[in-house]
């Protein structure tokens, strides 16, 4: 059958992740002769330009200081010159204010990123240069990484649940990150755990990806470590950051005292607080049938678009749609100049055959996207209640608790735009 | 251009014309048993659903769309509902009025209030109660029974698989009809397998338009349905009670769908 719907979860007809890992290594891209480094690639205010046109840069150099708690750093991704700091084009936000740097193909490091010992570090000093990094969440929405391990108002952390599933098709990353930097994996829980105070830490992953999880708990029994316990889920959607994804993993009904980190995040956590490396590169699933070659890229932020089509060699055909994150919450990108950010997590070019636009019909009330909405909300109920102008009702419907995830329009038959009504509707609320 | 970028290979049209498969095996049986006449009812229905269909589309300036199968549904379910020794009009009337009062009024597919079908027939049986008692089906003889029961049965379940008819409806009831039979003393099996009650479970109750969204919703609404079906078919003897008592929940559904909400995650 063409729909696949399980309690608030759907299953996906293919994952296509032979498409992705079709050059199944992380390769490490060239780095790019000029970058745009936007300096709003976070949730919170957008980071300040501490850099003036002609300033030298080396590889890791402070760009954009954070704008008070709630924000993160930016720093360069190249070694060269300021050519100017202006608006760009953003991938996420259209246009932005960003800093153009010109490389001069040397690619300095900044003297502070080095090697140090971590076990004499408090508390404190692992926060601090967790913020001077400015590793935040490394998928959309960006939330600024210090302000998760230590939320404002002390709530305690009991549970720490590293984020390994990737359930939308195409996205490979996370399943890389762990079968490639197991061990950079297994110091970074520790770093969390540390930070924190968690008891427990439990690695989530796909099912498909059981391969990966055994990598990390042979790295995990290698450094005579046992303090992570993992679980697989079932290879479905929405994972990941939603109640829902709390309770498969724990059972539990709440957020509170729970943090959820990505695993590409933790790896980030690791190298900035051991090397002082700032995030300045990512890795990036490029991939979409339409590449000539499909590659997982550690590229630097910044890069345009078009330079990390280019190291792929290229397109085979004009894409239908060239999507940045994952199919269902990506966005589409028109501007090929626009730069690779730190929520970058993969670039799809999808091919014009599965891109239909297809006739929008009445609802008929067919009840798909009430069993599909992991949040248990009545999207038709809402989304009828926008269309009709009906602002007040929304919040009736619990509307405030969508996620956005994209499951009501992706099983709807009349092919409605669930999705951006519901974001009408949270917006009213 | 808003994400999703890919969308679940369902669709409205195919989900229609799959019901209309699903009824096919019914409506053959009943013309190889009653030939021309069953044909006839059955022909003369469809094509004034059709045709009515085409003017209200005419007439509201919309797209005429006669391809999504609406009408073909109406129409057939219309016809079911009718004796065969009805005259020529009688089909016609009910095809026409399924359509244009039982649909297009309320503005068409997804908007209606009452199943359409159901509600012609009450229609035709309150203006001429001669000329529109009985059904379509040909229950009285023995062996079309044994072959209809299984392939109403058969194109209920094809439905539920193809997630056209959502479960709950018709298992609840079904059951629901059975209890009160049997709390009655009747011969329960036998109420259940004249057909009647069967075309009711899997094709009039699970109209999307006219059940509520929720799954609470959906259960509250069959249990109610078939007691009040059930209540008028049995005690008051009325052969298309259970007609009524759809059509009387029908009118309950937006209730059902303001305070019979699920749970949200974490409340």
């Amino acid at each position: 059958m063409g729909l696949k719907i399980i309690k608030g979860k759907i299953v996906f007809p293919s994952l296509k992740r032979e498409v992705s890992l079709s050059n199944p290594k992380i390769q490490k891209a060239k780095p790019p002769h000029f970058c745009v480094i936007p300096m709003a690639q976070h949730q919170g205010h957008p980071a300040l330009p501490v850099v003036k046109q002609g300033d030298a840069v080396c590889v890791g150099t402070l760009i954009g200081k954070p704008d008070g708690n709630f924000s993160a750093a930016v720093h360069s991704s190249v070694s060269g010159t300021v050519k100017n700091i202006g608006l760009y084009p953003h991938p996420f936000l259209g246009e932005a204010l960003a800093v153009e740097i010109e490389s001069d193909e040397k690619d300095t490091l900044a003297p502070e990123i080095r090697r140090r010992d971590i076990d004499p570090l408090s508390r404190e000093e692992i926060l601090q240069s967790i913020r001077n990094a400015g590793v935040v969440e490394l998928s959309e929405p960006c939330v600024p990484t210090h302000l998760k391990l230590a939320p404002p108002g002390h709530k305690k952390i009991h549970t720490v649940i590293l984020n390994g599933t990737e359930c939308e098709p195409y996205l490979v990353a996370d399943y890389l990150v762990m079968m490639e930097k197991a061990h950079e994996l297994a110091e970074g829980a520790k770093l969390v755990k540390r930070v924190t105070g968690a008891e427990h830490v439990i690695l989530a992953a796909g099912e498909n990806s059981l391969e990966a999880i055994e990598t990390v708990n042979s790295k995990l029994f290698s450094l005579g470590e046992n303090f992570i316990q993992s679980t697989a889920l079932p290879a479905n959607y929405p994972q990941g950051e939603s109640r829902r994804f709390i309770k498969d993993v724990l059972f539990l009904e709440t957020e509170s005292g729970i943090l959820v980190l990505n695993v590409a995040t933790v790896v980030a956590i690791y190298e900035a607080v051991k090397m002082a490396k700032p995030l300045y590169e990512r890795l990036v699933t490029v991939t979409g049938e339409c590449l000539a070659q499909p590659k997982n890229l550690i590229v630097r932020i910044g890069t345009p678009l078009q330079e990390v089509i280019r190291q792929c060699n290229g397109f085979l055909r004009k894409p239908g749609r060239l999507v940045m994150g994952g199919l269902m919450r990506g966005v589409h990108q028109e501007n090929m100049n626009a730069p690779v950010v730190k929520g970058t997590t993969a670039l799809i070019a999808l091919p014009p055959e599965d891109v239909r636009e297809e006739e929008v019909m009445p609802c008929t009330r067919c009840g798909y996207c009430v069993e599909a909405c992991p949040e248990n909300l009545v999207p038709s109920m809402i989304t009828l209640a926008v269309e009709a102008g009906r602002l007040d009702l929304p919040k009736e419907f619990g509307a405030e608790n969508c996620t956005l995830c994209g499951n009501c329009s992706y099983v709807c038959p009349s092919k409605r735009p669930m999705t951006e009504l519901m974001s009408r509707a949270r917006c009213s609320v | 251009m808003t994400p999703p970028f890919i969308r679940a290979n369902v669709s409205l049209v195919n989900m229609t014309w799959k019901i209309v498969f699903a009824l096919f095996p019914v409506a053959g049986i009943c013309i190889y048993v009653f030939g021309l006449k069953a044909l006839t009812v059955l022909a003369l229905s469809v094509f004034s659903a059709v045709f009515a269909e085409a003017v209200w589309h005419r007439a509201a300036k919309k797209k005429i769309r006669l391809q999504d199968g609406n009408a073909v549904l109406t129409g057939l379910l219309v016809a079911f509902l009718l004796p065969r020794s009805a005259p020529w009009w009688i089909p016609v009337l009910g095809g026409v009025f399924a359509v244009s009062v039982g649909r297009e009024i309320f503005g068409g597919t997804g908007h209606y209030v009452f199943q359409p079908a159901l509600l012609a027939k009450i229609f035709l049986l309150a203006f001429l109660p001669q000329e529109a008692a009985g059904w379509l089906l040909p229950m009285q003889i023995r062996w079309a029974a044994f072959l209809l029961n299984p392939a109403i049965l058969a194109a209920g379940f094809f439905l539920i698989q193809s997630r056209i008819v959502p479960p709950r409806l018709p298992y609840y009831y079904l059951a629901v009809i059975l209890a009160v039979s049997l709390a009655l003393g009747r011969d329960a099996l036998g109420d259940i397998l004249t057909g009647r009650t069967l075309m009711m479970a899997f094709f009039y109750l699970p109209d999307f338009s006219c059940v509520p969204v929720t799954e609470k919703g959906r259960v509250y609404f069959s249990i109610l349905s078939a007691l009040l079906g059930a209540t008028l078919r049995f005690l008051c003897n009325l052969p298309d009670g259970e007609a009524y008592g759809i059509l009387f929940m029908n009118t309950l559904t937006p209730l059902f769908d303001r305070y019979l909400r699920p749970r949200f995650l974490g409340e």
